[in-house]
């Protein structure tokens, strides 16, 4: 089935022409507002629906240790012989894929290097541990995900690697659009759903101060099945909502003020 | 020798102490805090909770629960204690908190006067009144005789309107408003006589309480939905109509309000003017890089055009504009108080050492960001700060960097990693060998070596930082400012008061004690970058309980850059130094920074005071063990605290603020940089 997705603008068309230019592509958005479903919709529709879903998307969840090796591939002992294994980035240049990075400030920055001369006119991943120097496949893409606003100031993507991608911004969608995905996404009827989005608009006025991240569209969205499966809306919404965005008793108090109110 | 000047104390000579609370009851200082952030995830925007007190013109407010709230505020009571529980009273002050908040949100303040004279016909047969400044809620009001008694009518049923359209669109608070209104049936019913009794009727009778109003009849639809602001006006209108026949005198005189619904829109229509004035901005900025690219373009001689005409009358507009914005603005203070829009504000408890005991929610601490306009800077220049620090801060920066942990590390033995490790597979085989199972972690690994260490550096700008470095005598801190002055005006800021050119030729002839925290700051913050730290440099200082100020020059976690240096520069002796709350404040800044080890640098130049430090006036006793209080709560949230003065008499109270090892007198002024090196060495164990 095509993994669900609401254009918020003209993202989709964007996206299918840097695919077809072969172009790296950048999503900028806050976590949870729908980046990594737009990626599978996009594999699903340019690689050929379930199949291509299935093989020719790699994910890559960034984090602060990740390291080059992580991506590119390592030897692996073998009974006694060392086994070289590609990583998900070389596997994906070679059979061509499309190969997300999601959080890629989260990484090292030696692994930004990295990805380099694969952004370029160029589509090389040179592999100094093999000696080898692979062109990438035809079909295979690049795209990278961060997060601006999150530790926006420590932690900054490079001008030298920003500049090598197109660029797409995502932001939460509007309050109808919110809740016509998690609507669609839940199964909860529209008024539960629409409550939700009021919710989520609500406590996303409170990111900059409160807390760094606002509530994520997928938040919304658990909190939306808790209901379905009859949970008490308030109960699902302290769960899914209140407890998963700050741990500061302060800010949950005033988050759970804001489900009390707006939930009948 | 004088006796001691009291201030207003609870429980000493102020009744705020008594009667005793039930358990149940909800203070506001308690509250204040979530229900900021409530209100600003409602609304959309910060607002300062206060005290209904502390609003202008009076407690009195809509339907008896004494709230109001202005542009920048909301006034809640002090303390709710109407129901049997406190979740019950904890959410009658988010019901309250909505209710203020509803105003804004369902268009009382988008009132058109030109559209209420076109949809209310009986509006029509009434002469328009003379427009001038005047907000368009205000020029409805000048269509009756009765102005005061139209002002409260319109109060009460704006009011109901509001009411419903906060229970329609956040039904969930429709639980706590029934449970008021219960509690509100089974108070015995009491009302004035004549006209003010009638309008109480009709605030009871909209609110749903069994009451007969005979202006019900007209109001009695502003509840419904799709009710607006002109539902409203066209109620008051039929009630001050009726009241033309009936023979009760209509201007009999009534309540006042709390800030009146007038100013309020009229600080409503300033924001639309500020977003005007910024969009001018914007054309103008844009009209002057076309006209700087054709410029490039076009031969010289060739640019008088229509286009510089056009230009000159944008410019004109948002001249008129900026001057009618700050008329406004000025207008606006005098008539509802200075407003602090950048600024947030917390209230803190304060340990009363004569009672032992907290105060609970006695001090305001206001929030904001210095400012580096060319005003705040006085004249001086960052670079010239940068380079008086330099020599010092590369030596300070190379010893750090010593201590600094070296990027990556190879890590040997792991499960994991990028490259195999010869000698642990060497060693594995030989264990195969030998018939031992072998170690399975033959990878190596490169890790990062990072420190965990979060600082913070708090820098005393009172006054007597002002003072000049005459080392070897230093003289003793100047007393608090007991101008009048400052006493009616809390905001009084004796920094606008200066010539600054003046003063600035006269500082550069003199070093002061504020110029020595500011280079000592700077310095830190160049050897901090250098390990990787994080850390936070904040001002603060203040005049009363009410108005403490913490200034922020950089965040925890803000990065160090232009506008970092541009503050430090910007920090100025101010008022007094009421320690406590600023102590508090940071703990909380280092608190939500997480980090492993936390440190908390006071930087001083004489003992805590404030005008209301303390039942009586000039006693130093109650503010030091105050600090003293706020540093051992730092010590029990895990936070490491150090205190330096530069006061050579700083030993007499900072044994009573601080453990031995934790503080230290400067001698000589000088030392300062390097003092605040090694503690902080000794604080992070490098």
């Amino acid at each position: 089935m095509q993994p669900y997705y609401l254009p918020l603008a003209d993202e989709v068309e964007v996206f299918e022409a840097a695919f077809g230019a072969r172009l790296p592509v950048l999503l900028k958005g806050p976590t949870g507002c729908g980046k990594t479903r737009f990626i599978e919709h996009m594999a699903w529709r340019l690689y050929g629906g379930e199949q291509g879903l299935a093989d020719r998307l790699l994910t890559v969840a960034c984090h602060e240790d990740l390291s080059g090796a992580d991506l590119v591939g390592r030897y692996l002992l073998k009974g006694d012989e060392t086994v070289w294994q590609d990583g998900p980035l070389t596997h994906a240049v070679r059979e061509g894929a499309l190969c997300y990075l999601d959080e890629i400030v989260e990484a090292r920055k030696d692994t930004t290097v990295l990805i380099h001369p694969l952004t370029d006119h160029r589509r090389l991943l040179p592999i100094d541990r093999t000696g080898e120097l692979v062109s990438a496949h035809d079909d295979f893409l690049l795209v990278i995900s961060y997060n601006p606003g999150y530790q926006s100031i420590l932690k900054d993507l490079k001008p030298s690697t920003r500049q090598r991608f197109a660029s797409l911004t995502f932001d939460y969608p509007s309050e109808e659009r919110e809740a016509a995905i998690i609507a669609h996404e839940s199964g909860v009827d529209g008024e539960t759903a629409a409550r939700l989005a009021t919710i989520g608009v609500k406590v996303r006025n409170l990111r900059e101060h409160g807390f760094e991240e606002g509530v994520s569209t997928r938040l919304l969205i658990y909190a939306g099945e808790l209901i379905r499966r009859d949970i008490e809306p308030r109960r699902a919404a302290a769960a899914a909502i209140t407890e998963a965005v700050s741990d500061d008793a302060t800010v949950q108090e005033a988050v759970a003020g804001i489900v009390d109110v707006v939930w009948p | 020798m004088d006796a001691p000047v009291r201030v207003a104390w609870p429980g000493l000579d102020s009744p705020i102490a008594s009667p005793p609370a039930p358990e149940s009851a909800v203070h506001l200082a308690d509250v204040q805090r979530s229900l900021a952030l409530f209100a600003e995830g409602i609304a959309g925007r910060y607002h300062h909770i206060r005290p209904v007190e502390d609003s202008q013109g009076g407690a009195a407010g809509p339907a008896r629960q004494n709230a109001s709230h202005d542009a920048g505020a909301l006034y809640l009571p002090a303390r709710i204690d109407w129901f049997p529980t406190r979740q019950l009273n904890a959410a009658a002050y988010r019901l309250t908190a909505l209710y203020q908040l509803g105003f804004r949100e369902f268009g009382t303040y988008r009132f058109d006067i030109d559209t209420a004279r076109a949809r209310i016909a009986t509006l029509r047969l009434r002469t328009a009144p003379p427009a001038h400044r005047e907000s368009d809620i205000a020029l409805f009001f000048a269509h009756f005789e009765a102005l005061e008694l139209a002002r409260r009518l319109f109060h009460v049923i704006e009011m109901a309107r509001v009411r419903a359209a906060v229970v329609r669109r956040y039904p969930g608070a429709d639980r706590y408003r029934r449970a008021l209104l219960d509690v509100r049936l089974g108070l015995p019913p009491a009302y004035a006589d004549g006209i003010a009794g009638e309008l109480e009727r009709l605030e009871a009778a909209l609110e749903g309480l069994p009451v007969e109003s005979e202006f019900m009849v007209h109001a009695g639809g502003v509840a419904d939905e799709g009710a607006d602001v002109y539902d409203s006006a066209a109620a008051v209108t039929s009630c001050m109509d009726s009241l033309a026949l009936s023979p009760e005198p209509a201007g009999e005189a009534v309540a006042g309000e709390g800030p009146q619904l007038e100013w309020l829109q009229r600080q409503t229509r300033l924001e639309d003017w500020d977003e005007d004035l910024a969009d001018l901005d914007a054309k103008l900025l844009s009209l002057a890089v076309a006209e700087a690219l054709e410029e490039g373009e076009a031969v010289a001689g060739q640019m008088e055009g229509p286009g510089d005409l056009r230009d000159a009358d944008l410019a004109a507009e948002r001249d008129a504009l900026k001057r009618r914005i700050d008329m406004e603005r000025s207008a606006l203070a005098r008539a509802l108080g200075e407003q602090r829009d950048d600024a947030r504000s917390f209230l803190y408890d304060e340990w009363d050492c004569h009672n032992q005991r907290y105060l609970r929610g006695w001090c305001r601490l206001f929030e904001e960001r210095l400012r580096t306009d060319a005003n705040a800077l006085g004249g001086r220049d960052p670079d010239e700060l940068l380079a008086a620090v330099r020599p010092l801060a590369h030596a300070v920066r190379r010893r750090f960097e010593q201590i600094r942990p070296s990027g990556y590390r190879r890590q040997a033995k792991v499960s994991d990693g990028d490259e195999l490790d010869l000698d642990t597979i060497v060693a594995a085989r030989t264990d195969l060998r030998v018939g031992v199972s072998p170690d399975e972690r033959v990878y190596s690994r490169r890790e990062r070596l990072r420190r965990d260490v979060g600082a913070v550096f708090l820098v005393d700008l009172s006054a007597s930082t002002d003072d000049v470095l005459t080392e070897g005598s230093p003289e003793p801190p100047a007393p608090a400012a007991s101008d009048p002055q400052d006493l009616r005006d809390p905001y009084f800021d004796e920094d606008e008061e200066w010539d600054f050119e003046a003063r600035r030729l006269e500082d550069a002839e003199r070093r002061r004690i504020i110029d020595i925290q500011r280079e000592a700051v700077l310095t830190m913050s160049g050897a901090l970058e250098a390990i990787g730290d994080q850390y936070g440099i904040y001002g603060f200082s203040g005049y009363g309980r009410d108005c403490v100020e913490f200034f922020v020059a950089k965040e925890l976690g803000q990065a160090y850059d232009r506008s970092v240096l541009e503050a430090l520069a910007a920090m100025t002796p101010k008022r007094s130094t009421r320690m406590g709350p600023a102590i508090r404040h940071a703990v909380r800044k280092l608190e939500a920074a997480g980090t492993a080890l936390k440190v908390l640098m006071i930087v001083s130049d004489g003992f805590p005071q404030d005008c209301d430090y303390g039942p009586e006036r000039g006693e130093h006793e109650y503010g030091v063990q105050d600090t003293a209080q706020a540093l051992r709560e730092a010590s029990a949230a895990g936070i490491e605290t150090f205190c330096v003065t530069v006061d050579r008499s700083g030993h007499d109270y900072l044994r009573r603020m601080c453990p031995a090892d934790r503080y230290m007198v400067i001698e000589e002024t000088g030392e300062l940089p390097e003092a605040l090196e090694k503690a902080y060495h000794q604080l992070t164990r490098l």
